[in-house]
């Protein structure tokens, strides 16, 4: 297990929003960029078409070449700028600058150089020195030679080449400086009125000799006849509160498009008051931009969406990522919410948009969809440095079918009494969403600090329970009853009990995995109850001066016994059955996760080292340093998707589930193999097959394919299982003896990859000879049993049919039952491995 | 709209969350307000009549007076009886009505010309029930004398006397879904079925009281009485098995009927309460508060007017409020204006709907324009904060959650402060309100501090205020100590089951030496 072949990558994808996007020259496309890629969106359908790939660090700016429409320009950090042919995403032409680029600004007038921003300095220095000071230089891609136009521009909204080429402006503070591309000279205006702020985006008019300067003060300044030093002529709008985050003018410049941090987006009539709105978008908008035929605008925003909306204001698509918290506040609020597992949709569900929760398919790196549990308007604050304390979900649990989701949202300003709720969601079937079912107003006086469900196994009588454990010092439960009445049918939830301990402020909550056992942290004692009875059943004593605990975990399979409690510089196990410490070890931690499917624990320490353990012993499985640059915020153990597949590259603690993880950089990070990560960056054709729009010849070819791999894919899935599958199908008394079984039984295990499908299709034609003459005669069947024993060590691969009688024999037994059984042995085995 | 506004919503803080409107309690509201006529005598018996104007008898001392639906007067008044008559009841067709009475004789009547008909003699005692056997050629009548009779009207002679009941019987039912089946309930405690093809009883049901009231249902299966405080649910079917017992009166339970098309029961007891009940489950849907003694009690079946007779005299007559029509307000001044209406759009078009503005509450508009002050002041009128305090109380929340409940509060008139500290007054003591309305309270005293003292209005306000506090304080005092109470009366309950018993332990007693000495 040692050995180190795992890697972290981030698997929510990079954010969308981080650079402006570009549209295509017909307006079909629009060029998202996304980390190290280029992702191609439909404008029509919404749909990831495909990517471009080729950059090898982050890409920053992208433009269409004005000279062949197919073609794009991309500046990466990887200093170099790639022409691509945007419909094939073919590289075309490397050109190579030796100065990571930070974005194009635009082209000159004859369209032959462009206005890249660099920056000169040796890439390793300036990684301590913040991001300022960019040079804007103009760039032959003929010659290669680099040429500075202006010096220390701070961001790439605050640069705009203008009218064809004829200048470029930039915004520095209070200043304006304008560079002028005919007579090469630099002009400065200033913005002299006391009241006014620094400038905080620029925009050029797309025809006219005039520009836009959105400021801090909300204030937007149209600006005329600057490339004389003194006759510069301006005119002021106002309607923002907040500082314009970014200003854009349609194609034909008739219109103005601003947004800020009021999440509107505003149009304006070309040097005119006229204006409309489009109000209450999710988050504050960092990039507008407007297609060139004048159809459709795109809005960034802070929590990286992309939002596609008409020039009539109506929404037509939104492209969203992991959404990201966009508030401070939201993100401490992640620690309590931490990640969540949806058993319905697979999806991770986390706190994203302000009083929502998402649901994120990590496979198709996509938002599935936001749930509303606060039901608020969001309002942006009237001053910044002064913010708005949003209702949050603080703590939310799903039922293990994932039938129940249970949220609590929380309002508290630190100044008014705080407002908490405790809400239950059922899930419809009819019509596939959470609905809300019961609303419990303050079920606590204080902070809420855990939620969680009662795990009941397959046991499907059981009454639902939630367990809420709060900083009053007492934890509830609640139970779902019934509230039908003569009009209706209705289940509601209620509180069942409630429990307390020494008036110490209840913790973290952990169920034991049939659901019997409730442990509950009490500062720093660990306390298990009953959960039936609701009766303390023991307390745990760490040191009297250890701190709180902050995590309780129950073991997991083999360790069932165990509980493990962690403080934020204890990790200690209890054995249930003893009641005494099994071990303990001192680490300074905050992070704990179980896997529920295997008895493995993963802890991330205060210096970020991941160590993976089983509460059985002290020894650790696996650790890795730094994981992640911030400090992890929360982690989870995720069942593992494709299990057959990739069996050979997975470590032992990773084969049931992976571990993924969350830090405050707000990126999705998970541990995988170095050929994982390999696999994960390749282009996965098959999307870009289902994006694509299908001709006839590839409808026919799809088909075929499909037909192909399904028939793989069957064989593939009904071998593994075929032994044990017969063992267990079998009475006990019907079986052969063990020393026969056992053989076939190991060589199943160890074989699975060198069987062949031909080898195999000749054995399901063998069977069916077999059950054919087994019908005849019963002696028969004893005969050729012998036969087999006899046989057993020649051919491992025709043992499977030679059981097949048993099978037969006992055909009226489920499959369904036998399922988990089968799981189980396997994964019995796998720890015997280890 | 990217997203629409969402609404203030203030569902979750509805004050008491167990009183819910159900579809009956919004039936049983939706009467009018009682017609109420005073009699000489206790009102004993109402009868609808089953056909179409649906007349309906109130009997009371010596007459049965026929009442019409439409005017709620008395249309006929039968009043040839020497002493008090009881049980004025009609016949199936609506056109013959039967009446017994003290004098221990049945009387039978037609309704349209108010004449005697037939008088059957025979019974030695009052007699207190007598009904139309659905053959409509018979009647039967129970009597204090303990005797069940049935009575032949073209003859005029008596069929059959059943003398099972050991007590007076008072009432009464014949079967609808047969020609031949009787019920009837006695002060002995039963209530028997006879079947007037043999000579004596079929069933018998032991209720356990005087037994009051019977009904039974249409199709015979199954049968109530009503006796003491007790409703008894019988399956005739299955030989007269106990379904349910119904306690939810808290006095002798006088009258059953049906209503809602035989969906619901109503049943009327003597401690002023009308009950209605579901006919599937046997639960209490719905409770009347009555001025007085209810001894019966109908409802005419097309459910229109509800009637109801009291010890007192009394005779409590309502009927159902009829919808509303929606009257059109102000007459159309402009004619309509067809144009562009008729054009059709072509496939080229491009067509932009026109947006329909959703319907929003006054202060959701004002949210919706960030003017926090007006909100307040729509959220505070009194056709808000009256009917629906949640609703203020929500907003209140809401300006605290923009950070603008300062502004909203701050610079007002001594009038509109005056009447947020009056709604912070009445509100206060629901504890779903109160973290919200002491929060407001706080600020209002920051930000007012200065004016108390100058206006008189504002201070008798404040001091108002203060004293319901105190008022809630004390109250909260209190209960928290029954709660301290409670809790060591519990605890101690926990011990005593968790520690072995303790009154093995052996009690000392005095001895022969010590019982001496004591003497």
């Amino acid at each position: 297990m040692g050995e180190d072949n795992l890697t972290v990558v981030n698997v929510s994808g990079s954010s969308i929003v981080k650079y402006k996007p570009v549209f295509s020259a017909d307006s079909k496309c629009l060029f998202v960029l996304s980390g190290k890629n280029i992702k191609v969106y439909n404008v029509n359908s919404g749909e990831c078409m495909h990517y471009l790939i080729g950059h090898y660090d982050e890409v920053t700016g992208a433009l269409v070449n004005p000279k062949n429409k197919l073609q794009l320009f991309s500046s990466s950090l990887d200093e170099t700028i790639i022409l691509w042919d945007s419909a094939d995403g073919v590289i075309l032409k490397r050109y190579s600058l030796h100065a990571p680029i930070y974005g194009l600004i635009g082209f000159t007038k004859d369209e032959s150089n462009i206005y890249v921003m660099v920056r000169w300095y040796p890439k390793g220095v300036d990684d301590k020195i913040p991001t300022q000071d960019h040079d804007i230089s103009e760039y032959d891609p003929k010659t290669g030679s680099l040429t500075m136009r202006l010096k220390k521009v701070l961001k790439r909204r605050l640069v705009d080449v203008g009218a064809k080429g004829r200048y470029l402006v930039e915004g520095r503070k209070k200043k304006v400086i304008v560079y002028d591309c005919k007579t090469s000279e630099i002009i400065m205006h200033s913005l002299k009125d006391d009241f006014d702020k620094e400038i905080s985006c620029v925009a050029c008019h797309p025809t006219e000799d005039s520009f836009v300067t959105g400021c801090d003060n909300g204030k937007i300044i149209y600006w005329w006849n600057f490339l004389t030093r003194n006759g510069v002529v301006k005119s002021t709008y106002s309607w923002h509160a907040l500082p314009v985050l970014d200003v854009h003018f349609t194609a034909e410049g008739s219109q103005l498009l601003s947004g800020g941090h009021e999440c509107v987006l505003v149009k304006w009539k070309y040097n005119s008051k006229e204006r409309e709105y489009l109000p209450r978008l999710r988050a504050p908008i960092d990039h507008v931009i407007c297609s060139p035929d004048n159809q459709i605008f795109v809005t960034c925003h802070q929590d990286n969406c992309v939002n596609l909306i008409s020039n009539t204001f109506e929404l037509l698509n939104v492209i969203d990522g992991l959404s990201l918290c966009h508030l401070q506040s939201q993100v401490l609020v992640r620690r309590s919410v931490r990640l969540l597992y949806d058993p319905r949709t697979k999806a991770l569900v986390t706190n994203g948009r302000v009083g929502h929760l998402q649901f994120y398919s990590i496979e198709a790196d996509r938002q599935l969809y936001n749930l509303d549990i606060v039901q608020e308007n969001y309002t942006s604050p009237e001053d910044l440095s002064k913010p708005l304390y949003p209702t949050e979900v603080t703590n939310a649990a799903f039922s293990s079918h994932g039938d129940w989701l249970a949220t609590v949202d929380m309002w508290d300003d630190g100044v008014m009494t705080p407002d908490i709720q405790l809400k239950f969601w059922k899930y419809q079937v009819e019509s596939q969403e959470y609905a809300l079912n019961t609303v419990v107003h303050y079920p606590h006086d204080k902070k809420v600090v855990d939620l969680k469900f009662r795990p009941h196994g397959d046991d499907l009588d059981v009454v639902h329970s939630v367990v809420t454990s709060s900083v009053d010092g007492k934890f509830k439960t609640w139970t779902l009853v019934d509230d039908t009445d003569i009009y209706r049918k209705n289940s509601k939830w209620v509180c069942d009990s409630v429990g307390y301990y020494r008036d110490r402020p209840a913790g973290p909550l952990g169920f034991s995995e049939d659901g019997s056992l409730l442990g509950v942290g009490f500062s720093s004692t660990l306390t298990v109850w009953d959960s039936d009875t609701n009766v303390l059943r023991h307390c745990f004593l760490t040191q009297s001066n250890s701190s709180n605990i902050k995590h309780c975990e129950f073991g997991h399979h083999s360790c069932c016994h165990l509980l493990v409690s962690l403080s934020s510089d204890l990790l200690c196990v209890w054995n249930l059955l003893t009641c005494a410490v099994v071990w303990s070890v001192n680490v300074e931690a905050n992070v704990l996760a179980a896997d529920p499917l295997s008895p493995y624990m993963a802890v991330v320490d205060n210096d970020q080292k991941l160590y993976v353990f089983k509460p059985s012993s002290p020894d650790i499985v696996y650790s890795k340093p730094s994981i992640s640059k911030s400090t992890v915020s929360c982690a989870i153990f995720l069942p593992q998707k494709k299990k057959s597949s990739n069996k050979g590259t997975q470590v032992a603690w990773q084969q049931s589930s992976q571990l993924y993880f969350f830090n405050e950089e707000q990126e999705l990070l998970s541990i995988v193999s170095e050929e994982e990560e390999r696999k994960m960056n390749t282009l996965d054709s098959r999307a870009i097959q289902e994006n694509l729009p299908s001709t006839a010849i590839s409808v026919f070819l799809g088909g075929e394919r499909k037909a192909l791999e399904d028939r793989e894919r069957r064989i593939e899935r009904s071998l593994p299982s075929n032994i044990t599958k017969q063992i267990l199908d079998s009475a006990p008394h019907a079986q052969p003896p063990v020393i026969s079984l056992c053989l076939p039984f190991l060589q199943s295990l160890i074989g699975k990859k060198q069987t062949k499908r031909g080898t195999e299709e000749e054995d399901e034609e063998e069977e069916m000879d077999e059950v054919k003459s087994q019908d005849s005669d019963s002696d028969m069947e004893v005969e050729q049993f012998h036969n087999s024993m006899k046989s057993d060590s020649q051919n491992p691969v025709q043992e499977n049919k030679d059981f097949d009688w048993l099978n037969d024999l006992h055909k009226s037994q489920s499959k369904d039952d036998l399922n988990p059984v089968v799981l189980r042995t396997t994964d019995w085995i796998s720890e015997l491995n280890t | 709209m990217a997203a629409p506004f969402k609404k203030t919503s203030a569902r979750h803080l509805q004050p008491r969350v167990d009183v819910k409107v159900t579809p009956d309690t919004l039936y049983w509201k939706n009467l009018d307000v009682p017609v109420t006529k005073k009699e000489y005598g206790a009102i004993t018996d109402i009868d609808f009549c089953p056909t179409a104007p649906h007349y309906f008898a109130v009997t009371n001392s010596t007459r049965v007076q026929v009442y019409s639906p439409t005017s709620l007067q008395i249309h006929k008044t039968i009043s040839r009886f020497k002493e008090v008559a009881y049980s004025g009841s009609f016949r199936s067709d609506g056109k013959l009505l039967v009446a017994g009475g003290d004098e221990g004789s049945v009387r039978l009547f037609d309704v349209d010309s108010k004449s005697l008909l037939r008088l059957f003699k025979g019974h030695s005692g009052a007699i207190h029930v007598t009904k139309f056997l659905t053959d409509k050629t018979r009647i039967f009548s129970g009597s204090d004398d303990n005797s069940v009779s049935v009575w032949d009207i073209p003859s005029e002679s008596q069929l059959l006397s059943y003398r099972e009941h050991q007590d007076y019987v008072r009432c009464g039912i014949a079967s609808a879904s047969s020609t031949d089946l009787i019920l009837t309930g006695s002060y002995d405690h039963t209530v028997k079925l006879f079947d007037t093809r043999i000579n004596d009883s079929v069933m018998t049901f032991q209720h356990g009281h005087p037994v009051e009231s019977v009904l039974m249902f249409p199709n015979g299966g199954i049968c109530l009485s009503a006796g003491g405080n007790y409703i008894k649910v019988w399956d005739l079917l299955q030989g007269g098995r106990l379904l349910s017992t119904l306690c939810h009166h808290h006095k002798t339970v006088t009258s059953l009927a049906f209503c809602n098309n035989f969906t619901r029961i109503l049943s009327g007891s003597v401690d002023r309460h009308i009950k209605i009940f579901d006919i599937s489950t046997y639960k209490v849907v719905h409770t009347l508060d009555l001025p007085g003694t209810v001894l019966s009690a109908a409802v005419s079946p097309d459910d229109d007017i509800l009637v109801v007779g009291m010890a007192e005299g009394l005779l409590s007559i309502q009927k159902r409020k009829t919808p509303k029509e929606p009257t059109s307000k102000n007459k159309q001044t402009s004619r309509y204006n067809a144009t562009g209406k008729t054009y059709q759009p072509q496939k080229t078009d491009f067509i932009v709907h026109h947006k329909r503005k959703e319907q929003l509450e006054r202060y959701d508009k004002y949210f919706k324009k960030f003017e926090f002050t007006k909100a307040l002041d729509a959220a505070m009128k009194k056709g808000v904060s009256m009917p629906s305090p949640e609703v203020t109380v929500r907003v209140l929340q809401e300006l605290m959650k923009k950070g603008a409940i300062k502004a909203a509060l701050a610079c007002r008139s001594d009038l509109s402060v005056g009447y947020i500290i009056q709604f912070i007054k009445r509100n206060i003591s629901k504890p779903s309100f109160q973290p919200v309305l002491l929060d407001v309270a706080d600020l209002l005293l920051d930000l007012y501090a200065e004016q108390v003292g100058q206006s008189p209005v504002m201070d008798c306000q404040l001091t108002e205020l203060r004293e319901t506090v105190e008022q809630e304080v004390n109250y909260m005092t209190e209960l928290s100590e029954v709660m301290g109470m409670l809790d060591t009366v519990f605890a101690s309950a926990a011990m005593k089951t968790s520690t072995p018993s303790s009154e093995t332990v052996p009690v000392m007693t005095p001895s022969a030496v010590a019982q001496a000495a004591d003497i």
